[in-house]
């Protein structure tokens, strides 16, 4: 009988401190992230100059952040996401506008990409960038063909077969399947798209694995992989750990991403998020987020401060060219969005 | 004390499965037959039901569950009867081998699997080194497999080995005497005997391996898809009334798997269960 009381007393002992321990301390500042994409340097940096303790969560895909963000089951007082996802959350009116006389290192971001960012938040009112780059090749030069990875064809020919690495994100690699049969990157018609989802299908055994990021660049640093479906940013990481690996563009053309952060309509405290945005805004902050992460920052002051030699790296900043001629993806309705998910599930299956 | 003065004392268990088993289940239930406005409907069944690609991933689900179960069975059996006739010693310790990695992380696990597979992997630069040709098996069903049996190995070994320890070495030496060859004793007196821990074996590798879904995620690339992956897309892309509707569908399998084996095990008495 006195034992039972003992470990009784004992379980709630333990549930209490579990409560008492997640609500010690001062504000906090509830952040929603792709996972890694901000150096855990800024949330120390940001807590001893401000007190604000920034708890994160972090995500995958973009499916996936908007599943979890309008469950309802967690309130964030900012997120972090991409162009067409963005674009969506801003039409069913989830995000509200900022403040921006709190966010005065705005000017330290590129007139540019304030620019390309209008093409999901079209007056600049709801968000603020934090990187951007294109999806590109990254490629071992000494098991392929220069000549071949001009082309996305390098993907869906079987010269490389078992050797591709495809990303696990519906929209990127469909892209990719869209642009090589000369189709739109944002159509929404159903033939082009059940065209698209068939050449993806018909590629499948011919592919590795379907990763992301990190996942996939690891595959061709250790030389698992040859071909690697990836975005510009993780390129440069490669660069450093494997000598061999190279990064392209095809010829074709590619998308272009750009990652901004926004305040939800639902934001507890939109003014402690106003201080982080403009925390990253800031030419330190921003810059050691970009040592971190290596990809293409919207921060002009950063830019300018950068040395030549990492400037003409085209794997982080890509030329102006293939900048021009991206397609910038776009939200494509709800309708599309369901015929994504079943065309991108039969893909898999 | 008799058990009803002791009863109480489960109760902070049934507050838990009450929050954490119960209240889940119905919440699945309740989603399985709503359409997302909230209104009744068996479109859900009917979807999950339709859709080949659900099929294709079901029908995969079942074959490498049950041929996880299989491998794991004949890995397992002549193992349990080598290990019931070692000293009490030697056993502890090899059991303890064989329990060792279930401490080890499950990510970590498979990660090093991963590793172990992959083209440039272990395996592989063994075979080169011997002057093979490499077998590529990294993001393959055989990758997969590997991996489920791996994983689920000392389920299916302990409780077999727990029953094949407690067969009377009597009865097999009154079927010797009684002029039986060892093939025969093995069939009508072993076999039979072993059974209640063969059936709790494999209840517990196959019922977990079908509604598996990390081990495919982690080891198939992403390139392929069991039933418990379609379930998980559903429910991380927000379709929680298809992603129940398929949970259920599944919960069938699982339900009706055990009461198969259920009903098996009460034939036979005791089960060999020591996990």
């Amino acid at each position: 009988m006195k034992k039972a009381i003992v470990s009784l007393i004992l379980i709630f002992v333990i549930i209490f401190s579990c409560f008492s321990l997640a609500s010690c301390g001062g504000e906090t500042l509830y952040l929603f992230n792709y996972g890694d994409y901000i150096s855990p340097e800024v949330y120390d940096l940001f807590y001893e100059e401000t007190g604000i303790k920034v708890v994160y969560d972090e995500y995958a895909a973009p499916e996936d952040m908007y599943a979890k963000f309008t469950s309802g089951t967690a309130r964030y007082d900012l997120v972090c996401s991409s162009d067409y996802m963005l674009e969506k959350l801003i039409k069913e009116d989830l995000l509200q506008e900022i403040n921006f006389n709190n966010v005065k290192n705005i000017c330290n971001i590129d007139p540019n990409q304030l620019e390309a960012s209008k093409a999901f938040d079209s007056e600049n009112k709801y968000t603020v960038p934090h990187f951007w780059g294109t999806l590109g090749i990254l490629y071992n030069t000494e098991k392929v063909d220069e000549e071949d990875v001009k082309s996305w064809n390098c993907v869906f020919s079987d010269k490389y077969a078992g050797r591709i690495i495809m990303p696990n994100s519906e929209r990127d690699a469909m892209f990719v399947a869209l642009n090589n049969l000369g189709f739109n990157g944002n159509t929404t018609s159903e033939k082009e798209l059940n065209a698209a989802a068939n050449l993806l299908k018909k590629q499948k055994k011919n592919v590795q694995a379907y990763l992301l990021d990190e996942a996939a660049r690891v595959k061709l640093e250790a030389g698992n992989a040859d071909i690697a479906v990836i975005y510009n940013g993780e390129a440069y990481l490669a660069f450093e750990n494997n000598d061999k690996l190279a990064f392209t563009i095809p010829e074709e053309g590619t998308c272009m991403w750009l990652d901004a952060f926004a305040i939800p309509a639902n934001a507890d405290s939109p003014e402690l998020a106003e201080k982080f945005i403009d925390f990253l805004c800031r030419e330190d902050i921003a810059k050691i987020n970009f040592e971190y992460i290596y990809y293409s920052t919207p921060n002009k002051a950063v830019v300018d401060s950068l040395d030549a030699e990492i400037l003409e790296e085209t794997a982080i900043f890509p030329n102006e060219n293939v900048v021009k001629n991206a397609t910038v993806l776009k939200y494509l309705g709800e309708e599309a969005e369901k015929l994504y998910s079943k065309l991108w599930k039969n893909v898999k299956a | 004390m008799t058990n009803k003065k002791n009863l109480w004392l489960s109760g902070p268990y049934l507050i838990w499965i009450a929050g954490f088993i119960i209240l889940p289940l119905f919440t699945i239930v309740y989603y399985a037959f709503t359409e997302k406005r909230g209104g009744f409907t068996l479109e859900n069944i009917v979807a999950a039901l339709s859709d080949t690609a659900n099929l294709k991933a079901l029908g995969l689900t079942l074959l490498l569950a049950a041929s996880a179960t299989l491998i794991g069975l004949a890995l397992a059996y002549p193992l349990a009867i080598c290990l019931s006739k070692l000293k009490i010693k030697q056993k502890n310790f090899i059991i303890f081998l064989f329990i060792l990695p279930m401490w080890m992380n499950f990510m970590l696990q498979m990660v090093a699997i991963n590793v172990i597979l992959e083209d440039n992997g272990l395996i592989n630069s063994v075979l080169n080194m011997l002057g093979l040709k490499s077998v590529h098996i990294a993001n393959t069903y055989t990758a997969i497999l590997i991996g489920m049996v791996y994983d689920y190995f000392p389920f299916m070994l302990l409780p077999i080995y727990n029953t094949v320890s407690s067969i009377d070495k009597d009865l097999l030496n009154a079927s010797r005497d009684l002029g039986a060859n060892p093939v025969k004793t093995f069939f009508k007196v072993s076999l039979p005997l072993s059974m209640p821990g063969i059936i709790s074996g494999a209840t517990m590798v196959f019922i977990p391996a079908i509604s598996d879904f990390a081990i495919a995620e982690m080891l198939g690339g992403g390139k392929i898809m069991l039933i418990g992956n379609v379930v998980e897309m559903n429910f991380t892309k927000g379709h929680y009334n298809t992603g129940s509707g398929l949970a259920l569908l599944l919960m069938v399998f699982v339900v009706v798997s055990s009461l198969l084996t259920d009903s098996k095990k009460e034939d036979e008495a005791q089960g060999g269960i020591v996990l």
